[in-house]
């Protein structure tokens, strides 16, 4: 327990909103600068984030902005580890989902390379997702 | 979109700010608005100015690459700063858009 509560951690929630998307990465880069990474480090988890809460927009909520999204963020020994969580829909085959340019919506322009740049910017990526339940995206990324 | 110039048979769109899930749509509108109006050889998006881009930027760019493809048209990607280049060298696009 003293372990986790001395953890520097930041947690929040927010709507699924579309303009949530650039704030959210904005504020998880805003979180990680405390180490001084570099631009491009910064860069990657700025893409990375985005990624994973315009898929709980999109895919986890189908678009229903009242729904929330929640965030949470830790720093352990120059590690950040962060996770996007919706309470929506869930993927029903996350191996299929994860593959490159798969997409359950290719009449909106999607392209299916959302988990293929989180998986290639950050340096671990992990999807936990149950029908009906919900889909949690965990990734981590050195800082320095 | 802030801007576009029309030289020689070259349309060249330039794209600026972030380029997101939020702001894709009226500027995908803006786009096609522009690609149906004017006439040209080719396209050439401009991207100096863009500071940041996703995926679902990079369903906008293969989007307008499929409607120009079926014109014969030409589209090719100038100038992406650092971020975005590594976004559109993982998604592979350069092996259908050249880059100049
Ligand atoms: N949070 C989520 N909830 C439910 N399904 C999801 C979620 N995230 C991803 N998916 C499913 O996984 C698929 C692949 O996601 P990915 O981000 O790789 O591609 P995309 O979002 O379809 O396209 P792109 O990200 O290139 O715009 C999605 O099409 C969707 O079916
Ligand atoms: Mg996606």
């Amino acid at each position: 327990m003293n372990e986790v509560r001395n953890m520097d951690s930041i947690t929040i929630t927010l709507k699924a909103m579309p303009v949530n998307e650039s704030f959210a990465r904005s504020l998880i880069a805003a979180y990680a600068s405390r180490e001084n990474p570099t631009i491009n480090v910064i860069s990657d988890i700025k893409t990375a984030i985005s990624e994973a809460v315009t898929n709980a927009i999109i895919h986890g909520y189908n678009g229903d902005q009242e729904q929330d999204i929640y965030i949470k963020a830790s720093i352990k020994e120059k590690v950040l580890r962060v996770s996007v969580s919706d309470r929506g829909t869930g993927i029903p085959n996350i191996i299929e989902a994860m593959n490159d340019f798969y997409t359950t919506r290719p009449s909106e322009e999607r392209s299916g390379l959302g988990f293929t740049i989180m998986g290639s910017f950050m340096d671990t990526l992990e999807v936990n997702s149950n029908l009906g339940e919900g889909t949690t995206i965990t990734m981590t990324k050195k800082l320095a | 979109m802030d801007n576009f110039k029309l030289y020689k048979g070259k349309l060249t769109i330039a794209l600026s700010g972030e380029l997101d899930h939020a702001t894709a749509p009226p500027l995908r509108n803006e786009i096609d608005i522009l690609l149906n109006k004017e006439s040209y050889g080719q396209v050439i998006f401009d991207m100096s100015d863009l500071r940041f881009m996703d995926s679902t930027g990079v369903g906008l760019i293969l989007g307008r690459y499929k409607l120009l493809k079926n014109k014969n048209k030409l589209l090719l990607i100038k100038s992406p700063q650092d971020a975005v280049d590594k976004v559109l060298r993982v998604s592979g696009i350069y092996s259908i858009i050249p880059r100049i």
